[in-house]
């Protein structure tokens, strides 16, 4: 009866925590303790992908708002350059954003990829960064691992 | 039916002086020679600025050639160096530079120095006021000097030198010309060495200053906008921490 009881509350706990999966792209590495993240995995040039998730604040708040909210977070508060707004869907139906920021000082410059996907109950972003040329080779694997969220 | 009427007459003795008027002036536009292949194409004829000189922003110079001689240019009107220096903070100090290049071209001037994240530009005088506008809508400008440097005196002083200098030149030639004797003659070819020399070493002083006067410089230095992230108004920010943990460092943090 207790382990039923058990079995029953690790189920909900997953459940409210919005447990979902990420296919790993192509040559990179899922690491076993992705620390603060749901997920994440890394290329061997350094590159990283990671998921996270978290309660949306108030459930009439959709994907428009939360798009400017990232966009104005990242570009007017930390200063990135926003290099591409462009539309992404998850494999589970859910459509997203997909953004890329730029950063970085002379030829150290970063790139930044953030698809945002947004529930009633809950936000998820699919975060990616690297040198801007190490993301740029990857980025059709990235944006596929980034869509097959489900 | 050849002759002419007092009206005619008086017409015809106006229109040849201004006629002539006319040419000296067209004459004394010569080009001057730049120290850049592009300047050299494209720049106008030396410049000298308007005559009111301002610490901030120049009115757009006034035309006049360095050629004129001195005393037909009015004593009000100045000789200025216009330069303009920046910090500017920018989200990408690469495309920055990119533009700022841009900038040089655009008005037919040139880049004199790419250091780092700073640049130094070269325009004509006369197009100034518009690049400098262009360079600092190119970010956030934190810090910003122009300078208007009267060089008029100097000038003067340089072109008397170099009348001066020409003439004792003419007067050694023609002392050379009516040297009697190897000695006297080796004298006076020793002395026109000098005044060579000195003809030349103002004739460069001369064509630097032109130059100075004909192309205004502008130096910005680019910073990335990330690090003056003290200075962005935190009233701007979403009470979201989530939105703030969105951050490539973090995410590229191995541990």
């Amino acid at each position: 009866m207790n382990r039923m009881l058990s079995a029953s509350f690790l189920l909900l706990l997953l459940g409210s925590a919005g447990c979902v999966s990420l296919e790993t792209p192509d040559g990179y590495v899922k690491l076993k303790n992705p620390g603060s993240y749901d997920f994440k995995a890394v290329s061997p040039r350094g590159n990283a992908i990671a998921l996270s998730s978290r309660p949306n604040e108030d459930s009439s708040a959709g994907l428009e708002f939360w798009s400017a909210a990232v966009e104005h977070q990242k570009v007017d508060v930390d200063g990135m350059k926003l290099a591409g707004r462009d539309e992404i869907n998850s494999r589970s139906g859910l459509a997203g954003k997909l953004f890329t920021f730029e950063t970085g000082d002379g030829r150290n410059k970063l790139a930044y990829l953030v698809a945002l996907y947004v529930k009633p109950d809950r936000i998820y972003t699919i975060e990616a960064a690297g040198q801007a040329d190490a993301i740029a080779a990857d980025r059709e694997k990235l944006r596929r691992s980034m869509a097959s969220l489900r | 039916m050849n002759s002419l009427t007092s009206r005619q007459c008086a017409l015809r003795n106006g229109l040849v002086p201004a006629c002539a008027c006319l040419t000296l002036i067209v004459a004394g536009c010569a080009t001057l020679k730049g120290d850049s292949p592009r300047y050299a194409s494209r720049a106008p004829a030396n410049y000298v600025s308007a005559p009111r000189l301002r610490p901030t922003m120049p009115a757009r110079p006034r035309l006049v050639s360095l050629e004129d001689d001195q005393a037909n240019v009015p004593p009000k009107q100045r000789i200025v160096v216009y330069s303009a220096g920046y910090r500017i903070t920018v989200p990408d100090v690469e495309e920055a530079i990119r533009e700022a290049e841009r900038i040089a071209e655009a008005f037919g001037g040139y880049v004199q120095l790419v250091h780092g994240n700073a640049i130094t530009i070269r325009v004509p005088a006369p197009s100034h006021p518009e690049a400098v506008q262009r360079v600092e809508a190119l970010g956030n400008v934190t810090f910003r000097k122009q300078e208007a440097i009267d060089v008029t005196e100097q000038y003067v002083d340089l072109e008397a030198r170099l009348r001066n200098a020409t003439a004792v030149r003419k007067r050694l030639e023609a002392l050379l010309a009516r040297a009697e004797d190897v000695t006297a003659a080796i004298a006076v070819e020793k002395e026109l060495n000098r005044v060579g020399e000195e003809i030349e070493r103002l004739e460069a002083k001369l064509e630097l200053l032109k130059n100075k006067v004909a192309l205004s410089s502008i130096t910005a230095t680019f910073e990335y906008v990330g690090r003056n992230m003290a200075a962005l108004n935190s009233a701007t920010r979403l009470p979201f921490a989530w939105l703030r943990g969105l951050d490539p460092n973090r995410l590229l943090q191995t541990r």
